[in-house]
């Protein structure tokens, strides 16, 4: 992730910004915005802003990354909609991940399995290092 | 208490035997840091999520990875939902969420040694991680101070 973004992301979104998150692809810096956004949109515009999950970013060692979270909040205050919202934005995260050109974003990527780590390319950066 | 203490036979546990047979898609490495007291509560936590969308048994994926931490004097679980779940219903994730919630609030409340409720949490005056203890660990950690 470019100096920039890594910029972005911390004063935008501290409560969810890791180190880690320094190695995320460039490519996928878009989708992590929409996720981060998604996220905080289980906030209500009128009322107290809370952080209402964790987050947690993985990466395996062969190359795949995924987004896991917890809820933060009491049982009590999830409705449908605000579980079906998160349950969704995480889902279509990790799905946007696995078809996004890691170097240019665009969402015709595959994953190329060799060399490892594995990557998600689209056709021109296909041969990319 | 170091984290690595947590460390325990993988191959000869029972219940990770069982778990690795039963859970493989919910089970990971992180269990060798979470203390045996709350193994009941993980083993309810495959159970409930299990039962949310049980696994097609021709595949190795369920609808979701399953991680949990440990942290001194909790755990938290959290989970990565795969495709599958674009089809699930609010109740299902309701039932996700509340289920990832209950476990984090009862690793509060119950002993990591042995599973039974808990009664205080046992902060220590040197680089020990604080402990979740029932009564009886509790004293016997007093004790052998």
């Amino acid at each position: 992730m470019n100096q920039e973004s890594v910029a972005f992301f911390r004063s935008e979104y501290p409560q969810w910004w890791h180190p880690k998150l320094e190695e995320f692809p460039d490519g996928w810096t878009d989708l992590l915005a929409e996720f981060f956004h998604a996220l905080d949109r289980l906030n209500s515009p009128v009322s107290q802003q809370r952080v209402w999950v964790s987050v947690y970013f993985e990466q395996s060692e062969i190359g795949p990354w995924k987004a896991y979270i917890a809820p933060e909040v009491r049982m009590k205050d999830w409705t449908d909609g605000d579980v079906l919202h998160l349950i969704r934005t995480v889902e279509v995260f990790n799905g946007g991940m696995s078809h996004t050109c890691e170097i240019c974003g665009v969402f015709n990527g595959w994953p190329r399995l060799q060399p490892k780590p594995e990557r998600i390319l689209c056709e021109e950066h296909r041969h990319a290092y | 208490m170091n984290k690595n203490d947590f460390r325990i036979d993988v191959k000869n546990d029972p219940h990770i035997a069982r778990w690795q047979r039963e859970y493989p898609h919910l089970f990971g490495d992180w269990i060798r840091f979470l203390p045996p007291g709350w193994y009941d509560l993980i083993d309810r936590l495959f159970v409930e999520i299990e039962a949310i969308d049980p696994r097609d048994p021709s595949r190795f994926c369920g609808s979701v990875s399953l991680s949990i931490k440990w942290y001194p004097g909790s755990a938290e679980a959290s989970v990565s939902p795969h495709s599958m779940t674009d089809s699930w219903s609010p109740e299902q994730c309701q039932a996700l969420i509340q289920a990832l919630r209950r476990f984090a609030m009862d690793t509060e409340q119950t002993c990591q040694v042995c599973g039974n409720p808990a009664v205080g949490v046992l902060k220590y005056q040197d680089h020990r991680y604080q402990e979740v203890l029932c009564q009886h660990h509790m004293d016997e950690r007093r004790m052998s101070e």
